[in-house]
């Protein structure tokens, strides 16, 4: 499927899900790093507004059969992203190397188009102004602005690491596109204590995540839709990766875009 | 001026102003201005720093990002050899902590109405001074942090003030200490998770809240590779229900809360069957439990009980713990049966087994040693002080521990309370514990002084990582080591240190570390375990062992979320996401059972129902998760708090007040129970 | 009738003519152009009457000497107090202001650089990289710049030959610096075809967004 655009970096994450336990540290992370105010009312699923956000999955049978997984959910990247194609500002995109849907909130007019058209909830709304009591505001971060309600917003893959990175390979002679992989690490890759997250560049062979991708345990979340992530999962059971789309019950996961394609041809 | 002409003069001005910048101009700052609301917090940017220390929260080596002045955020240290920079949530809450609402900001002074006031710190040292000299031999001292080598100043002030009473919070550390010296061990028990290549966890939720968590996590994750090979460690979770370890883990197998002995006795028993090892402190005491029986009573089946002992048996380097969820104990049995099963597999003082960590000796002259002051009992001082069979302290000294939130009414720690003349309570936060006492003293947060994690439970080697201030002390805090010093200088009394750096490089030095090099590094030392000889592993305690209580009927296991925060901490302010949603409704707390349980008792899911202990009577909402046993209910602890901040009040409830704490017969040691009931709303 | 009527009407002796419009055009020009932005605009002062010149011309100093770009790619805008007193520890000139630095800052510890007004200071939203507008990245096709300082004076106000800072003026309702660079400045260059393939600046959000 043709992308959106092509871009020669291509930043992605591959989630192993038999390596998360579930404890947050992520979230805690992500939160931290990006200047997400703290929710005070958490016990609100409908104004909550997470950028990552960790799912507990079962394999929906009952005990002793059951079955516990953790998911980590960031924001997919889309190759093919629904939220960008509906905005009707503007404010979202997936137009620079790297591949990031990017958010810019202060153009953002809060119509809710892109939440309503992404299919794994990644993105929220800031039905509240962000407030840190206390002294709190003063642990805010220098390199995200911080975002008024009535916008959304959602994970950018840390993308001021990013550019950052891309600053410092220039300052030292480098080029800016081809990153080794550690230079660039997004907060919650950096925090998991697991080693479950692994993140760089998909079209760099030596990146871990070029390789990873392409295991046979690997699939993205819905991926028939032709959203085409960049964000993959990896799971040696069965039934984690069926969870991950729709399937039929006898059908086999794998390769099923590819299966899909073949057959509408 | 007539109509006419002031028309064409208003005209004239209309063209003049449309012809002008002023509107369009003004319309675009307009716009600027409404992408800045003033009233939303502009990013301050400044030079940026990182500094390595570690938390004293959790022990994970962290490196803290300061900007101009300001700490930003906690992350891991990747050059820690000992953490490989992963991260605990707890940790990364470090920074957030440090400026939470929930700060002590000044010295509090209860009045004689109950309300607190200011005080000058001034005031607070001559208060701080006056009480210490009245209670002169009549001193307590409870600490939360048992890892910390300013215990050796804490103690050795308690012993100057002709005070043995030197306390730690209850934990799984003092049972399972306990258990290593009365079997035979010289110094503190080690576990060398990071060397095994199996482990059967009996309740200790390893990979999430118990034990040196980052470390243990940076060894799953380089024994399990992302890229699908073989996994260099099997896991084996044991326990009431399918947890963050158990997620996993290569088998949950699920044992019923206050079972954990007999399962561990059925293992036991199995492998005493083709041993040459045959004691018959084991065969007598095992003979009881056939896999069949034991599985029976704990509700896993004989088979999973089997598989864990051939697993056991053919791995190279076995290891076999039991614990609990963080700031509770099973008493003294479980350990001494897993030590006995490791002594059976032949792992003590094996690389990846059960290692004797050697005894360190205290830094200070008249401090205590850490083995003495874990076999002090701090609840049964407080049922002591309560029924009146030992006389109250007059002076009780609380340093960051919260027992009036973590502590049920068992352990009658407000009735103690309540015979104690004057009570300090230091604490960087407002706890509950706060609430309680006569004075409170604004600590420095762990960011903001100089202190260390000196080989903490769960450690498998002697190991030691400097904290050291990233940041000068916010509000009016003072660091709690530097005051205790002052104040034994003001009261005449040599402690045989200066300040807290020099002690700390008495550490060093005791280890043969280069102190200046780890405080820069924010390294972890680690002594490599050296072929010691085997300590003689007694099996005699075993023999006197009465055979474990009748599996209950119905059991309730209370665990703790590593996000959640400690009874210290509270909530912190981020970590609301972190739990799940349904957990932090008012009042009620949330008992997660699976379907089959609800429907035994008439229950369904989202209902309220009671969680009835002998304590009293919980409200809680019931929610159907089949990762849980039979007959049993999980309630999550660390919620319901009191005081502390707006992250932290009114979310869900607090269990551990209803959970019940019986003692052990022979050791004494609190015993958390799981006896419980759960009853229609 | 209608002639009476006619001659009822007197004569217009005002408002007639182009007289008040042209009193009011010339007023609304006034007030438009020149007095609403300089209500609007408040003049602010440098904390430190900081010479470029002297430093440039008699202590021999060069622009990147405290301008300059860190090893890690971030820009070192500003030098800091410490920098500062690496000279000026002590008084070394007769000047009134070196004296109040000294007392002020450095022997306060009180960071210069926290209270310097910056004079193109961008919104938090906006991340700048002077690693990616270098003389290296931009002067190898735009040849008309001989100097890094005439690069530099693009965006920025030519302070390197003033005996003290130009006079700080802020927007009160967009409280943003009259000199600071706005997005059709920026698109200028970013939105300009010309461009593309030959650097990496696309006009895309995120290329200065944050």
């Amino acid at each position: 499927m043709a992308h959106f655009k092509d871009f020669t970096v291509r930043y992605g994450m591959v989630i192993d899900l038999d390596k998360c336990t579930g404890c947050g540290a992520c979230m805690m992370s992500c939160q931290a790093e990006n200047n997400v105010a703290p929710q005070e009312d958490a016990s609100n699923k409908l104004r909550a507004l997470n950028w990552l956000k960790v799912y507990r999955l079962s394999n929906g049978k009952e005990y002793p059969e059951h079955e516990t997984v953790f998911l980590p959910r960031p924001c997919m990247q889309c190759g093919n992203p629904s939220c960008v194609t509906v905005c009707p500002v503007v404010a979202t995109d997936k137009n620079e190397e790297g591949g990031i849907v990017s958010q810019v909130t202060p153009r953002c007019i809060g119509c809710r188009y892109c939440m309503a058209s992404c299919p794994y909830h990644a993105r929220y709304f800031n039905w509240f102004d962000p407030y840190w009591p206390g002294d709190l505001k003063e642990a805010l971060s220098p390199d995200v602005s911080t975002r008024p309600r009535g916008v959304v917003e959602k994970c950018s893959f840390c993308h001021h690491r990013f550019m950052k990175a891309k600053d410092k390979a220039i300052a030292n002679g480098e080029d800016p596109l081809m990153l080794p992989e550690e230079a660039y690490q997004t907060a919650c890759t950096e925090a998991c204590p697991n080693g479950a997250i692994v993140f760089g560049d998909l079209n760099n062979p030596e990146h871990r995540v070029y390789e990873l991708k392409q295991s046979p345990y690997a699939f993205r979340l819905l991926e028939r839709l032709g959203t085409d992530p960049q964000v993959y999962y990896l799971s040696k059971r069965e039934w984690v990766r069926r969870l991950g789309d729709n399937y039929l019950e006898q059908e086999e996961t794998g390769k099923p875009l590819q299966t899909l394609l073949n057959n509408s041809h | 001026m007539q109509r006419r002409g002031f028309l064409k003069f208003a005209l004239g001005g209309t063209v003049g102003l449309v012809a002008s910048p002023a509107i369009w101009t003004t319309l675009y700052d307009l716009a600027y201005w409404t992408q800045n609301w003033g009233w939303i917090p502009r990013l301050q940017n400044g030079e940026d720093q990182s500094v390595a220390t570690v938390s004293k929260l959790d022990g994970t080596p962290l490196k803290v990002r300061v900007n101009g002045g300001r700490v930003i955020r906690a992350s891991g240290n990747k050059e820690n050899e000992f953490s490989k920079g992963g991260l605990t949530p707890l940790a990364a809450s470090e920074a957030q902590l440090l400026y939470c609402e929930s700060r002590v900001k000044r010295p509090l002074k209860r009045g004689p109405d109950g309300g607190y006031a200011y005080i000058d710190w001034s005031e607070a040292e001559r208060i701080l001074k006056e009480k210490t000299k009245d209670a002169q031999g009549s001193l307590a001292f409870l600490t939360a942090d048992a890892s910390s080598s300013l215990n050796d100043v804490y103690s050795a002030f308690t012993a100057e003030n002709g005070s043995q009473d030197f306390f730690f919070m209850p934990s799984d550390e003092q049972a399972a200490n306990h258990a290593w010296r009365a079997m035979g061990g010289m110094g503190k028990i080690g576990y060398d998770i990071a060397n095994s290549d199996c482990i059967l966890s009996v309740g200790a939720n390893f990979l999430d809240s118990w034990g040196t968590v980052a470390h243990n996590r940076a060894v799953f994750d380089e024994t399990h590779p992302t890229d699908g090979s073989e996994a260099g460690q099997a896991i084996y979770y044991a326990g009431a229900m399918q947890n963050n370890t158990a997620a996993v883990a290569d088998a949950w197998i699920p044992v019923k809360p206050g079972t954990e002995e007999i399962f561990l006795l059925g293992i036991l028993g199995e492998l005493a069957k083709n041993s040459l090892l045959v004691d018959p402190a084991i065969s007598g005491l095992s003979a009881q439990y056939s896999p069949e029986a034991a599985a029976k009573a704990c509700g896993c089946t004989a088979k999973q009980l089997e598989n864990v002992v051939s697993a056991l048996k053919n791995a190279s380097r076995p290891l076999v713990f039991a614990g609990t969820a963080e700031g509770q104990s099973l008493g003294s049995g479980v350990h001494m049966l897993a030590i006995a099963i490791n002594y059976m597999l032949g792992r003590i003082n094996q690389d990846g087994g059960l290692v004797n960590l050697p005894e360190q000796a205290p830094l200070l002259p008249s401090a205590q040693s850490t083995a003495d002051i874990l076999e002090r009992n701090f609840i049964a001082f407080c049922r002591q002080v309560a029924d009146g069979s030992l006389a109250a302290p007059k002076l009780l000294f609380i340093n960051d521990a919260n027992p009036v939130y973590a502590l049920s009414p068992n352990a009658k720690v407000q009735e103690c309370f309540a015979k104690i003349a004057y009570k300090i309570c230091f604490a960087a936060h407002w706890s509950e514990t706060c609430a309680e006492c006569d004075l409170v003293l604004p600590i420095a947060h762990g960011l903001e002084r100089f202190d260390d994690v000196f080989t903490p439970y769960g450690s498998g080697s002697i190991n030691w990582t400097l904290a050291k201030p990233v940041t000068e002390p916010h509000y009016q805090a003072r660091p709690l080591g530097e005051l205790i010093i002052a104040l034994a200088d003001e009261l005449g009394l040599d402690l045989g240190v200066s300040d807290i750096p020099s002690l700390l490089e008495m550490r060093a030095n005791a280890l043969g570390a280069d102190f200046q090099e780890y405080l820069e590094s924010g390294a972890t030392y680690q002594e490599a375990n050296s072929a010691f000889t085997l300590p003689v592993i007694s099996l005699m305690p075993l023999l006197t062992k009465k055979a474990p209580a009748k599996a209950p009927e119905f059991a309730l296991h209370v665990y703790t979320n590593a996000a959640a925060g400690n009874p210290s901490t509270g909530i912190p302010p981020y970590a609301n996401r972190a739990i799940a949603d349904y957990q932090l409704q008012e009042g009620l707390c949330v008992a997660q059972m699976n379907k089959a349980t609800a429907e035994k008792l008439g229950l369904a899911d989202k209902t309220k129902a009671f969680v009835e202990t002998q304590n009293g009577r919980m409200p809680v909402l019931v929610k159907l998760y089949e990762g849980i046993m039979p007959d049993t209910a999980a309630v999550m602890a660390g919620l319901g708090h009191t005081e502390f901040d707006r992250f932290s009040v009114n979310k869900g409830n607090n269990i551990l007040q209803y959970t019940q704490i019986d003692m052990e017969a022979g050791s004494d040691l609190p015993v958390w129970s799981g006896a419980a009931k759960v009853v229609k709303g | 009738m209608e002639d009476k009527s006619k001659e009822v009407k007197p004569a217009k002796s005002c408002g007639c003519g182009f007289g008040p419009f042209l009193v009011g055009l010339v007023l609304a020009l006034v007030i438009g152009w020149s007095v609403i932005p300089s209500l609007k605009l408040e003049e602010k002062k440098q904390p430190i009457a900081f010479n470029h010149t002297v430093h440039i011309e008699n202590a021999g100093m060069a622009c990147e000497d405290c301008h300059f770009l860190r090893e890690d790619g971030t820009f070192n805008g500003l030098p800091d107090t410490a920098s500062c007193a690496s000279c000026h520890a002590e008084a070394i000139t007769e000047s009134e202001e070196e004296k109040r630095f000294i007392n002020e800052y450095v022997v306060k510890g009180r960071e210069i650089r926290n209270e310097w007004l910056v004079y193109q200071k961008q919104p938090d939203n906006v991340f700048f990289s002077h690693a990616a507008h270098s003389m290296e990245r931009c002067g190898t096709c735009h040849t008309e710049f001989e100097t890094t300082q005439q690069l530099c004076n693009v965006c920025h106000l030519d302070v390197a030959s003033t005996t003290e800072p130009p006079v700080y003026k802020e927007n009160r309702i967009s409280t943003y610096s009259v000199n600071t660079m706005k997005m059709p400045e920026c698109e200028a260059c970013h939105a300009n075809p010309g461009h593309y393939g030959t650097t990496n600046a696309s006009n895309a959000c995120f290329v200065c967004h944050k």
